[in-house]
């Protein structure tokens, strides 16, 4: 950081000074000047003398109680169970759905096979390392849905990262590709017109990747019509399903590769 | 095979180096909203995300004002979501601070936690971070995603603002003083015959 040699400093400097932003040398510079400027000088004393008000104000504050820790910990452990729970009724019912997919082409068919050696395999690790599910596509074409229920700006644009790089990376490789986003919850702010804080970023990435499908649920957006009466814009990009979570399980019925986010 | 991985540090080391700072986050999250649990509450959120997350958190150095930044980003979140910003910040803000009834030994403790309640919610995060987080402005601008000529600037308005806000309830406290000693010692009017 530098500043101008002016008669007297700004309040932006003198700002900087107190806080200790600038390198030794200036700062002796700074401070010679000082002696010199008696208004500059008065100043630099009293944002000093607020900075230390305010370093005082808060250096004892009041601490959780047991109670309130006791309350939020549950709080988070409601929700990870909620989640858990969740995730573990979708792969059952993928499990069911597949399972009859599955006997359903061999009772048409007897001459069909698995041939699970031949097919991709896709494995997904969770910010802990763990597998998630395992998946086998055994079409061509590798198809994803992403599953978003909470979204914010980081791990939004954090989803559409891994999108991109994704699509960028099957293209690359000549590989058949579906990718689905879809959004319900408190994920659906994802593809409100006016909360959306990826909208350029989705309206860009549906022209490059057709490939690419939004999808809004519908139950969602009549849950907020009906509990705050507000009438939900969708960002153009978007389609829409009546139900996320159903949508969802139909395409993992289907073998779609499930990304929870 | 198409494999997504997050690993950078283990997880033990992460989690040590995440409470370290829990206090001084705590800190920060209490002076924006003045409610204990809500503090925590953000906090809570902020290490289950940086958990979450940890693969993009290249530098543990860093580790300080990354989680600064995943705070603030909470905090709009938690806003937005109740949509009741200004309703309920006030609410939070003004439930046990009354300038006119401040005892004296917390007076001045009190009186500047008032003052800064009343500054609108960007000049309370940046005086919060740099005065009590003591974050550079560097790492400040990287915090808000703001250039650092707007850090500047905003810090100046926002000690501005703390300052007239300060003198303000000063002056209101004085008025208020000197309009009660003056009660009680004007002599009461005795009719002479």
């Amino acid at each position: 950081m530098t500043f101008k040699k002016y008669k007297s400093l700004s309040d932006e400097t003198l700002n900087a000074l107190v806080d200790n932003e600038f390198p030794a040398a200036e700062r002796s510079e700074l401070l010679a000047h000082l002696q010199t400027d008696k208004v500059s000088k008065e100043r630099a004393c009293e944002i000093s003398y607020l900075k230390d008000r305010v370093k005082t104000a808060y250096s004892d504050i009041p601490q959780p109680t047991s109670q309130v820790k006791v309350k939020i910990a549950k709080r988070h452990l409601y929700r990870m169970v909620s989640s858990v729970f969740f995730a573990l009724v979708v792969v059952a019912l993928a499990v069911v759905g597949l399972n009859g997919t599955y006997n359903s082409e061999n009772n048409r068919s007897t001459t069909q096979t698995a041939s699970s050696n031949d097919s991709q395999r896709l494995v997904v690790l969770d910010p802990d390392g763990r597998a998630q599910n395992l998946s086998q596509n055994n079409s061509e074409e590798l198809r994803v849905v992403f599953h978003v229920s909470s979204t914010t700006r980081l791990s939004a644009n954090e989803l559409l990262d891994d999108i991109e790089g994704l699509l960028e990376q099957s293209i690359k490789d000549n590989q058949k590709i579906r990718v689905e986003v879809v959004a319900h919850a408190e994920g659906l702010d994802l593809l409100r017109e006016r909360l959306s804080t990826e909208k350029p970023r989705i309206t860009a990435l549906s022209k490059q990747y057709p490939e690419l499908t939004f999808v809004a649920c519908l139950n969602t957006i009549d849950r907020i019509k009906r509990e705050n009466g507000i009438d939900v814009k969708l960002i153009s990009e978007a389609e829409s399903t009546q139900s996320g979570v159903a949508y969802v399980v139909m395409r993992l019925q289907q073998g779609w590769l499930y990304i929870q986010v | 095979m198409i494999q997504i991985s997050f690993k950078t540090a283990s997880k033990r080391t992460f989690k040590k180096a995440l409470e370290a700072h829990r206090p001084a986050l705590y800190k920060i999250a209490w002076s924006w909203c003045h409610d204990v649990t809500l503090a925590e509450d953000l906090v809570q959120d902020t290490y289950a995300r940086a958990l979450k997350n940890r693969s993009q958190l290249k530098d543990l150095t860093k580790l300080k004002p990354w989680l600064a930044r995943i705070l603030v980003n909470l905090h709009a979140d938690y806003f937005r979501a109740k949509k009741e910003y200004v309703e309920l910040e006030n609410k939070h803000l003004m439930s046990d601070l009354d300038p006119i009834t401040l005892a004296s030994r917390e007076e001045s403790i009190q009186l500047v936690r008032y003052a800064i309640s009343q500054l609108n919610d960007k000049q309370r995060k940046i005086i919060s971070l740099i005065d009590i987080a003591e974050f550079s402005y560097a790492e400040v601008a990287e915090i808000l995603d703001i250039p650092m000529g707007t850090v500047m600037s905003r810090i100046n308005r926002a000690r501005q603002a703390l300052k007239e806000q300060l003198e303000n309830i000063e002056r209101q406290q004085l008025e208020k003083q000197i309009e009660k000693k003056l009660s009680q010692t004007t002599p009461r009017l005795r009719r002479v015959k």
